[in-house]
């Protein structure tokens, strides 16, 4: 069985029920609204970033449902990535926006994942010239903020 | 407020508070400090993150509160200190501005403790670990409710046990008080044990929403303890000193207990009376050997009045094993197990012939088999004897089994071949195969000389000749334990070795000598001959079929693996995730470099960058 699903700029995608309810978000709304042929709109979704996600979850279409891990650790490893996660999540961050609103929870755990390796390692003034931001911190704020937060360094 | 975003996307992300929550799991403190430093918006998404844990034990804390802390006696890096001792208007500053935030508090620090006792009360979590009595205590002008007794006799004490006996009621009790509507987990550290009383029981009575404790040293009557909590679901006692059960035995009973976990040995009476007063009970987890198991040890319940019924328990585990020569534990599972006819889970310390029967008789859905271990060793198990076929026993009778996992043990390469698995629906298998046929280094010179030879049509000497005969008995084994593991289609772990390390034991007139340290370790990455070689002459490619595997492990084995099949491994393992076998040794540094494992790791990397290079034990 197959659904429709109508991007923002109004192209449809004939999508296998199956992988389509990979998203909760049109699995609750397929189960709302039963059996019908009626397309389903998703006006946050531009296409070209639904062809992407449809690409994902394609892809992880058999993979069982994700259980959360029961650690004492509160801290996880972002260092798991899938190989084909991997090369996918370098296209474009705009994928984790419509992850979150599809309600696509392992999409947007890869897409976080990618966006924490992104981070990691570099100092404060490396990630603004990674994310393009621009410091609006005196420096006497910040110098505040690294005395209280000392802690926090590694050892 | 924000800084400016050119390149938006990201930032976008970022400000969603369900993509924030999941970036602030995956970094660590120094990461996140990093994070709050680049913009002011940044910094508010952060900081909540910054303190949602805190351990006085982690990143600088230790050099910042410590009077005289010194780092990394076992690490060869020389660190200097760069920080100054704080005081405690630092901590309490600290404290004031963030403590809100804190959700979970693990401490040993007393100053710490106290900072957080008069600023956090949103704790969900708080671990109370053993003193650092760094520290001068004084005491506060409003002391608490619950007076040690002990403080009566205070004057014939050494003054750090007064001191001790205060920190820990003072650290309980104003943390606890708090914090009492939120705390949902309780660690208390093993000092502790002198202020118990009742004022114990009503404050833990008070915390209505704990639902998980550890108690390390406490000797708190489990009954009362159930009968005041009606809300506690997990429970942990962990005394390694106290050796009567009786404080354990139930005699009506309590629902709300869904795990229990007793690190010593409890008589017969009283697992029985957990067993028939718990009756949500899921797992449990006891030191029980056969010695404790039929110990009577003063609760004075006469054998004919314990109340024998079917239990709901999934998961039984036990912690220590008898030594080899007086093992009996096998009678004590022959006993208990019939009772638990739902059990999926087992886990125990020593798995023998006998007790692999018992298992495979009583457990009839068992799905899962943990190995735990008792102490860590470097010595392979069998000596003289041989090997023991308990696993062989458990792999080739329990159909439902999905989980092996004991890489300590090991299986006979011939019992494998003989004796087919039924545990088609193994998805994780850690044990290791010994015994397999090799070619010893002479044998191989041979084997080439004789196969050149061959070729030539010359005539073979007899060396030669047996080595060509040995060497397809070596295929051929090879191959039948290869189809064997090649039937395990779901398998997602598969560990065929371990790094022995930690302990080194050595042999000296006929004892063994037991040392922890690194200095034993000049020998260590010499695999065992008589291991599965991994090569693609051997058949490693019939293992093609375990495309869901994640983790590969072959430490210790003599596996032969080279850039050829790291080629195959990455190609034909999609899912692998972490390698043991090519890590870097970084720690044991007497250890000689191993220039091929680091030059295959390096290959792999290459060609994996996804996969990392992990060692066992951390």
């Amino acid at each position: 069985m197959t659904v429709i699903l109508v991007s923002s700029d109004n192209q449809d995608f004939k999508v296998d029920k199956e992988v389509a309810e990979r998203s909760i978000l049109i699995k609750n709304m397929l189960e709302d609204v039963g059996e019908s042929d009626s397309p389903i709109p998703l006006p946050n979704v531009t296409a070209a970033v639904l062809t992407k996600v449809i690409e994902y979850c394609e892809h992880h279409r058999n993979d069982p449902v994700q259980v959360p891990e029961e650690t004492d650790d509160p801290r996880k490893r972002s260092n798991d990535i899938e190989e084909w996660d991997m090369k996918f999540m370098q296209v474009d961050h705009e994928i984790i926006l419509a992850a979150n609103y599809l309600d696509i929870k392992p999409l947007l755990d890869v897409g976080c994942k990618t966006v924490a390796n992104i981070i990691k390692g570099k100092t404060p003034e490396e990630i603004r010239k990674a994310f393009n931001i621009v410091n609006d911190f005196t420096p006497e704020e910040e110098a505040q903020i690294k005395k209280e937060n000392e802690w926090a360094e590694d050892r | 407020m924000s800084g400016t975003h050119n390149h938006p996307q990201p930032g976008k992300i970022l400000f969603m508070s369900e993509a924030t929550d999941i970036f602030g799991s995956y970094l660590t403190p120094p990461d996140i400090l990093s994070c709050i430093l680049v913009c002011r918006a940044w910094y508010a998404l952060f900081i909540p993150h910054l303190y949602d844990t805190l351990d006085d034990s982690l990143y600088a804390w230790p050099e910042l509160l410590d009077p005289s802390h010194k780092q990394g006696t076992t690490t060869a890096r020389a660190i200097t200190l760069t920080k100054t001792r704080k005081d405690l208007e630092w901590i309490l500053q600290i404290f004031t501005k963030y403590g809100h935030l804190v959700r979970r508090l693990c401490t040993k620090r007393y100053l710490f403790s106290d900072a957080a006792a008069q600023t956090c009360t949103r704790l969900t979590s708080l671990k109370l670990r053993k003193a650092y009595l760094g520290y001068p205590f004084e005491e506060k002008d409003n002391p608490i409710p619950w007076h040690p007794a002990e403080l009566s006799t205070a004057l014939q004490r050494p003054p750090s046990t007064v001191d001790r006996v205060w920190i820990g009621a003072q650290w309980l009790w104003h943390l606890i008080q708090r914090n009492k509507e939120t705390l949902q987990e309780l660690e208390l550290c093993d000092f502790l044990s002198t202020p118990y009383n009742d004022n114990l029981l009503d404050t833990l009575e008070s915390c209505r929403r704990l639902t998980k404790l550890t108690n390390n040293w406490i000797s708190v009557p489990f009954q009362d303890l159930l009968k005041r909590m009606s809300h506690l679901r997990h429970y942990t006692y962990s005394n390694p000193t106290y050796h009567s059960s009786a404080a354990l035995l139930l005699t009506s009973p309590m629902p709300q207990l869904v795990t229990l976990r007793i690190f010593y040995g409890i008589t017969k009476a009283v697992f029985f009376s957990l067993l028939s007063n718990l009756p949500n009970l899921e797992e449990l987890t006891t030191g029980c050997r056969y010695e404790d198991y039929i110990r009577g040890d003063g609760d004075d319940v006469p054998r004919s009045a314990i109340k024998f019924a079917p239990s709901r328990l999934q998961r039984l585990h036990f912690t220590r094993w008898s030594p080899p020569h007086q093992n009996e534990d096998h009678r004590m599972l022959n006993e208990i197990l019939p009772w638990v006819p739902d059990l999926i889970e087992i886990g125990i310390s020593h798995l023998d012939c006998k007790t692999a029967i018992v298992i495979v008789s009583n457990c009839l859905q068992l799905q899962s088999f943990r190995h735990n271990p008792y102490t860590v060793s470097i010595r392979r198990y069998h000596g003289s004897a041989g090997v023991d076929n308990g696993p062989g026993i458990v792999l080739c009778n329990s159909v439902h089994l999905t989980e092996f996992d004991g890489v300590r043990y090991e299986i006979e390469a011939r019992s494998l071949v003989l004796n087919p698995w039924i545990c088609e629906g193994l998805v994780v298998l850690r044990l290791q195969i010994v015994g397999v046929t090799r070619l010893t280094e002479e044998e191989e010179m041979d084997y080439k000389q004789g196969l050149l030879f061959q070729r030539l049509n010359r005539i073979l000497s007899e060396a030669e000749t047996k080595a060509l005969e040995k060497y397809e008995e070596v295929q051929n084994q090879h191959y039948k334990i290869y189809s064997q593991l090649s039937k395990l289609v779901h398998l997602k772990v598969l560990e065929l070795g371990m790094e022995y390390r930690d302990i080194a034991v050595r042999y000296r007139f006929g004892f063994a000598t037991i040392q922890r340290g690194a200095q034993w370790y000049q020998d260590y990455g010499d695999p065992f001959p008589d291991t599965l070689e991994l090569s693609l002459s051997s058949g490693l490619e019939q293992l093609s079929t375990l495309t869901k595997l994640e983790v590969f492990g072959f430490e210790s084995v003599d596996h032969r693996i080279d850039e050829e099949e790291l080629i195959w491994m990455a190609e034909k393992w999609p899912r692998l995730r972490v390698m043991r076998g090519l890590h870097e040794v970084d720690d044991l540094p007497l250890l000689r470099h191993d220039g091929e494992k680091w030059h295959r790791r390096v290959f792999m990397q290459r060609l994996r960058p996804d996969v990392r290079h992990e060692k066992r034990y951390r």
